[in-house]
């Protein structure tokens, strides 16, 4: 149901490369200052949704915040795609009175931690086992293959991934929370070693450690708290077709990701269009994710994200500011829920660059893999 | 981090297309039913929904459709290679039955999308995987 539930608390902790604490201390930090900002005592909470690569258990949140009884917990795969799933999960919960406060979280000390794919084992199963022993263990690898072709089919050049790259870092140096507050030319983005050819360094996330909460309660609630309420408008998930996680190369259409149909499912809530946005937060684990994004929520046709980047309209004067906090690429990377936060910040008015008057903030989630997307909504009717 | 290259874990769906790599045949999973090809293999047939299937040996021809040239850091195993190409290779029989590979010996050159490839045979220990060469390079 449109404007059902809302995001009222909104926390984190620092992102740094090491902070320093584990991550059972920084999702607790996060979650509760997302209580705090939301004005809600941890004993009301009665939902939790995690998720499942997270270390930390629902019981272990709840035996440290003290909360009485978990009415409902829940869980979300596929890594970086969960990160809006975990709020339309509470939004479910929500709407059929399974809990009235929950709070969704996502704790990853990735920066002083492994990689994961560094964890790979000597024998791989499952539909890795087509890839791994060919070296294409690495996301890098993964997205770089979907890029060659994106670029082949469509003209698309290093410039265009570049100037995404330096719109959401320059993005970043306005947010004091962000982790690169060196600006960036095309010049330097250019100079960068290579990581997997087509994509080069700073085509990457950054290695953040980090943590970040929300707290999802009904609209009516969230009328008589203190902050201004991001109504849920939409949430959505998908897959497609034949869908292999990461290597999602099988199917028919090669460059179709889980995001058009998140996409489809999404306006289809909504009642709105692409045209109605006024900013988004895209996944960006890897910059051509933006590009591919651009086009699967139907802000341009397919093939035309290269242009719609040369014309300045992802930047904060265009008409679509994208990644306003510098998100996954240089604010940090914890598997998009900084997204979230920053689409809550964009409708609150309380963004380092902040869109006048953002009524409709898109947030997307991994695309690659099963995935997610929201719209938060200012407007309470 | 495994120092050896990691190798695949056959299951009940893919242990006869590596049993078959060994005889140096490419062989594919095709629907016995309706005769749909299943790639990556599985027990059930999403068009049919039937658990039966056949082992069907294709050419072993294909086009490069996508490529990237992986960079440090790596798998131990890979790293002496670096930069390595990595490809994915369209199937004659099946263009949407994609490949991942390499080119053997790692060569370079004609390595562009488009290009045309047959399968080679590497033996990795008691695992043989399937691998490309360009046709003409």
């Amino acid at each position: 149901m449109r404007k059902s539930v809302a995001i009222v608390g909104i926390g984190q902790s620092e992102f740094k490369k090491n902070i320093g604490k584990n991550e059972r201390r920084i999702a607790l930090e996060a979650i509760k200052n997302a209580l705090t900002d939301a004005g809600i005592s941890p004993h009301e909470v009665d939902g939790l949704v995690r998720f499942n690569m997270e270390n930390l258990s629902e019981v272990e949140v709840a035996r440290n915040l003290g909360i009485e009884n978990l009415r409902f917990f829940g869980e979300i795969g596929y890594g970086g795609g969960g990160a809006c799933a975990t709020v339309a999960h509470a939004q479910m919960a929500i709407e059929t009175d399974r809990a009235n406060v929950v709070v969704c979280w996502r704790a990853r000390n990735r920066g002083s931690g492994v990689r994961p794919w560094a964890a790979t084992g000597n024998r791989v199963p499952g539909d890795d086992q087509f890839s791994a022993p060919f070296g294409c263990v690495r996301p890098v690898d993964q997205i770089a293959m979907l890029t060659r072709r994106y670029m082949h089919e469509f003209g698309a050049t290093w410039q265009h991934l570049g100037k995404v790259a330096v719109t959401i870092r320059d993005n970043a140096t306005r947010n004091p929370q962000a982790m690169m507050q060196k600006p960036m030319t095309l010049a330097d983005y250019e100079a960068a070693r290579y990581v997997s050819e087509p994509l080069r360094l700073f085509d990457c996330c950054l290695e953040s450690d980090g943590a970040l909460a929300v707290v999802v309660v009904s609209a009516e609630r969230a009328r008589d708290l203190r902050n201004k309420p991001a109504y849920v408008l939409a949430a959505s998930q998908g897959t497609g077709p034949d869908h292999v996680v990461m290597t999602n190369y099988y199917k028919k259409n090669f460059l179709e990701t889980p995001s058009k149909y998140a996409a489809e499912e999404l306006y289809r809530q909504a009642g709105v269009t692409a045209k109605d946005i006024d900013c988004a937060q895209f996944y960006d684990a890897f910059t051509p994710l933006v590009l591919f994004s651009l086009e699967e929520y139907g802000f341009c046709k397919p093939g035309e994200a290269p242009a719609f980047v040369d014309e300045g309209r992802i930047g904060p004067k265009g008409d679509l500011p994208v990644n306003t906090s510098g998100s996954s690429l240089s604010e940090a990377y914890v598997h998009g829920m900084n997204l979230i936060v920053e689409g809550v910040r964009q409708i609150r008015g309380t963004s380092t660059s902040q869109v006048k008057d953002a009524e409709l903030s898109l947030v997307t989630s991994g695309a690659g893999v099963p995935t997610s997307a929201m719209i938060l909504a200012g407007n309470p009717s | 981090m495994i120092t050896e290259r990691p190798m695949p874990l056959p299951d009940d769906a893919t242990t006869e297309f590596w049993q078959a790599c060994q005889k140096h045949e490419l062989r594919m999973q095709r629907c016995a039913s309706c005769k749909e090809f299943r790639w990556p293999p599985r027990p059930m047939c999403g068009a049919c929904q039937s658990f039966d299937s056949e082992w069907i040996q294709v050419s072993g021809r294909g086009t490069i459709y996508s490529y990237v040239i992986a960079h440090a850091p790596m798998l131990p195993a890979f790293a002496p290679r670096a930069p390595f190409p990595i490809i994915l290779v369209a199937l004659d029989e099946d263009p949407a039955m994609r490949m991942i590979g390499n080119l053997i010996g790692d060569m370079r050159e004609g390595l562009q999308i488009g290009a045309k490839v047959t399968v080679a045979f590497e033996e990795v220990g008691e695992v043989t995987l399937p691998q490309w060469k360009i046709v003409g390079a």
